[in-house]
């Protein structure tokens, strides 16, 4: 247990106007779950690419299984048995299961062709090993997210990890998909491997792991042991301040109707229902959580707010003026902003800079654009005050997006949506994929919204954010609402029991 | 009717497709890796010359097929540099390599052969006809199967070797994976750039044969702009065929009888429009790719949630 497996030492990694990886010393013993946490741009997806293969460090060693190794590329990794398990996958969509495991340089062969038979053999029983299945045949662009995870691991150990890395693992999983995650982690150790936990969420960090090493700015700013630990020392620890991990606000004093959803109806992408009839409302000066489990429709009900999915029912009234009929754009302009849930697809242009995601909300008003002309001037201006007011980390405005880390990326989103103060603040997902401090920054950003008499309906996956920012809580389960509440004192097994569908109120309308 | 629509025309359809087949095939496994090389062109038209004055020089055939294919790997390579490592943008590469084979191949006419326009060596020798026994001794289908030039076989065995190159071999899983996440392919322990480098220099080689057949198993001569948009149309069909060797090939084919019957109609004088003719499967193709776009747009959009 407490022989060492993994040692990196004095790791040093600088790319064109950061260091990510400042003298950087990690030791892993065999067996465990080390945790290794930090904030956005802290340097751990760094050094998990410099331990795959996919980055050349400038300096320092890495010594795995009491041996000195060079790791030159991901074969080199793959071949002294570390495996990683990214957190955007790395799978290929019109592949099926089996092919996108044996996929790579060691591809099981008879003469020229693919070896199917000794492949699939393999991999069954590897997962009768670890007692854990997919469905081989099917194609990842059937699978929900948890099993292309599960696929990845697969992958992995069919390689012959030992090591392996889980990058974020649990930022895109449902709690119960987590949770049989966590099984899986705690059986791979007893069956020799180890595990690399990469994670901002403290409370599963503190859950899963058995030793945590934390990161700040490029460097190692503690180990400790899970057992020793607290939230409050981690947090401490990666932002290097005291952090306030319950948002602290007045209690809402609510105006007038903005939203007022009747009736609103629904497909998904299936074409089956996704949300039924829905009726209710947000109003000036308060946040309206939903609360619910993934895929209960929350996805639909925000997409069909903001245009982007047609209601097959019902209406939608913004300040009393009915926008059923508007596409997206005149909803902007009616005053809705939106935080998609998924960044990637919704939020931004990976391949514009962070002035040019930036301006995006504004690029039609004045005085950013001035008879049919953009004033480059006024944008400058503009984005440097928000990078500024939002601590945005980039080496300048025109870096471009899709090189910053994930949670840069959320600030120039919500910066965006919030800076333009809108009549309805629709945010899902606000804080995916952020670490401590910045969520602290997006939850006041949020609440100083609400303050100034704006309305938020926000849609979260974490019941933590739900509960400690609204103001009153909508909870969907299959489609619809099944119980408001308004947030005091709220029990959060009762809360459980509704979302899970145990439970169910009859609202009067 | 019966002049234009007999055996010869089908057997004229077979000649016709099979350069344009050689060239799409390789194409396609191009198209496959996200790799738009419009370049095929000037990689088959280097094959033509080059095969040409290999034969000048050997009096050889075979060796001219070698040539050609030589020819037209060089002009890939310099492709795949520009495209792979330089990262240079696909269209304009291609573009570049199209203008570089049409006008070296015109002007090396006149230093190593003192001519304009065309050249035909003197030891001319034609790629060999393959008479297949028994066959050739059938009626009609004997015409239409036998006694074609070895490419033209070569061409035919080509969708089935591809078909199987691309779905049942480990390099062909790497090379469809390539095209739709690089990054699995890079943590899987594979260069993405070195699968890349290798489908562009297999569509060089096919381009060769190609390029080859044009100039020696055709006309027996190197013209200027003797592949006369070929390699664009072949371009065509693997994008109509939706890359895929057999859909492709089935596209070439449409090609083909349509520049047969056009080359008869006009012989003919018959009044029907032989350009037009031509232009028929042009218009049937973007007519294709706008309803199959379609279709895939729409199933995107129900997966889109994933990626």
């Amino acid at each position: 247990m407490s022989e060492t497996v993994l040692s990196m030492q004095h790791i040093v990694k600088a790319f064109p106007g950061v260091i990510a990886n400042n003298d950087v010393t990690l030791e892993v013993k065999k067996q465990s779950i080390h945790a290794l946490i930090g904030e956005n741009g802290a340097g751990k997806s760094t050094l998990m690419n410099v331990l795959c293969g996919l980055h050349a460090p400038d300096s320092g060693r890495i010594v795995f299984n009491g041996q000195e190794v060079g790791i030159r590329s991901t074969y080199d990794a793959i071949r002294l048995g570390i495996g990683m398990v990214h957190q955007h996958f790395m799978l290929v969509s019109d592949l099926t299961v089996l092919e996108n495991i044996i996929l790579g340089a060691d591809t099981p062969h008879k003469g020229a062709l693919t070896d199917y038979k000794t492949s699939r053999k393999r991999i069954e029983e590897i997962m009768e090993q670890y007692s854990f299945h997919v469905d081989l045949d099917k194609k990842v662009f059937e699978m929900s997210v948890g099993e292309m995870q599960r696929v990845e691991i697969i992958k992995a150990l069919y390689r012959g990890a030992e090591l392996l890395i889980l990058d974020e693992p649990t930022a895109v999983l449902t709690p119960s998909e987590t949770q049989a995650l966590f099984g899986v982690c705690r059986s791979l150790t007893a069956m020799g491997k180890t595990i690399l936990f990469i994670s901002h969420k403290l409370k599963e960090v503190l859950e899963i792991s058995d030793e945590i090493t934390v990161m700040r700015a490029g460097k190692v700013t503690g180990h400790i042991r899970t057992d020793e630990a607290d939230e409050i020392k981690l947090a401490t620890m990666m932002v290097g301040r005291d952090v306030v991990l319950r948002v602290r606000k007045d209690e809402a004093k609510p105006k007038g109707e903005v939203l007022r959803v009747e009736k609103l109806s629904a497909l998904n992408d299936r074409k089956l229902p996704a949300i039924k009839d829905i009726t209710f409302s947000v109003r000036a000066g308060e946040i309206v959580g939903i609360a619910g489990v993934d895929g209960n429709g929350q996805t639909e009900l925000v997409e069909t707010l903001t245009g982007l999915r047609k209601q097959t029912g019902g209406s939608i009234y913004l300040n009393g003026e009915n926008i059923t009929a508007c596409d997206c754009l005149k909803r902007r302009h009616h005053g809705i902003s939106h935080v998609p849930a998924d960044r990637m697809v919704f939020g931004i242009n990976r391949k514009c800079s962070v002035e040019e995601n930036l301006m995006l909300s504004v690029y039609n008003r004045k005085p950013y654009c001035r008879f049919g002309f953009l004033n480059k001037g006024r944008i400058r201006e503009y984005a440097m005050e928000l990078v500024r007011r939002f601590g945005i980390i980039a080496a300048s405005i025109e870096t471009l997006v899709g090189n910053m880390s994930g949670g840069n990326m959320q600030k120039v989103v919500v910066a965006r949506e919030i800076a333009i103060e809108p009549e309805l603040l629709i945010a899902a997902q606000p804080t995916r994929g952020v670490d401590v401090g910045a969520i602290e920054f997006i939850h006041n950003e949020i609440i100083k919204l609400r303050d100034k008499d704006k309305a938020v309906l926000l849609i979260s996956m974490e019941l933590d954010e739900v509960l400690s920012l609204s103001d009153r809580i909508l909870v969907f389960y299959e489609g619809e609402i099944v119980g408001e509440f308004e947030n005091k004192n709220l029990d959060e097994l009762e809360l459980g029991l509704y979302m899970t569908g145990a439970k169910r109120m009859e609202r009067a309308i | 009717m019966s002049e234009i629509f007999n055996a010869e025309l089908v057997a004229a359809t077979i000649r016709m497709t099979a350069p344009l087949l050689l060239v799409a095939l390789g194409g396609l496994m191009c198209q496959r890796a996200e790799i738009f090389n419009v370049g095929l062109e000037g990689c088959m038209l280097s094959g033509a010359f080059f095969a040409i004055l290999f034969i000048h020089l050997t009096g050889s055939s075979f060796i001219g097929l070698l040539g050609g294919i030589i020819g037209s790997v060089a002009l890939s390579l310099i492709y795949a540099l520009f495209v792979i490592r330089f990262r240079a943008n696909h269209i304009l590469t291609s573009l570049a390599i199209n203008y570089t084979a049409t006008g070296l191949t015109s002007f090396l006419l006149l230093p190593i052969y003192g001519v304009r326009g065309g050249f035909r060596p003197d030891n001319m020798q034609a790629l060999p006809k393959l008479h297949i026994p028994l066959i050739e001794d059938i009626p009609v289908v004997g015409e239409i199967l036998s006694g074609h030039t070895v490419t033209v076989y070569l061409a035919v065995l080509m969708i089935f070797v591809t078909y199987v190159l691309l779905f049942k071999t480990p390099f062909g899983m790497l090379v469809r994976s390539v095209g739709i996440n690089e990054n699995a392919v890079r943590t899987a322990g594979v260069k993405p750039e070195r699968i890349r480098l290798l489908v562009i220099l297999w569509a060089g080689v096919l381009c060769g044969i190609a390029g080859a057949h044009l100039s020696t198993g055709y006309a027996s001569e190197f013209t200027e702009n003797i592949t006369s948009g070929r390699g664009f149309t072949a371009f065509s069909a693997i994008v109509f065929g939706g890359a895929h060797p057999v859909y492709s090939s089935l596209a070439c084919l449409l090609y083909g009888f349509a520049d047969a019957v056009g080359i008869r109609l006009e012989l003919s004088g018959s009044g029907i429009s032989a350009d037009l003719l031509k232009a028929f499967p042009y218009l049937l193709a973007i007519i294709a790719i706008a309803v199959s776009s379609f279709v895939r747009l729409k199933r995107r959009v129900s997966t889109k949630e994933l990626f």
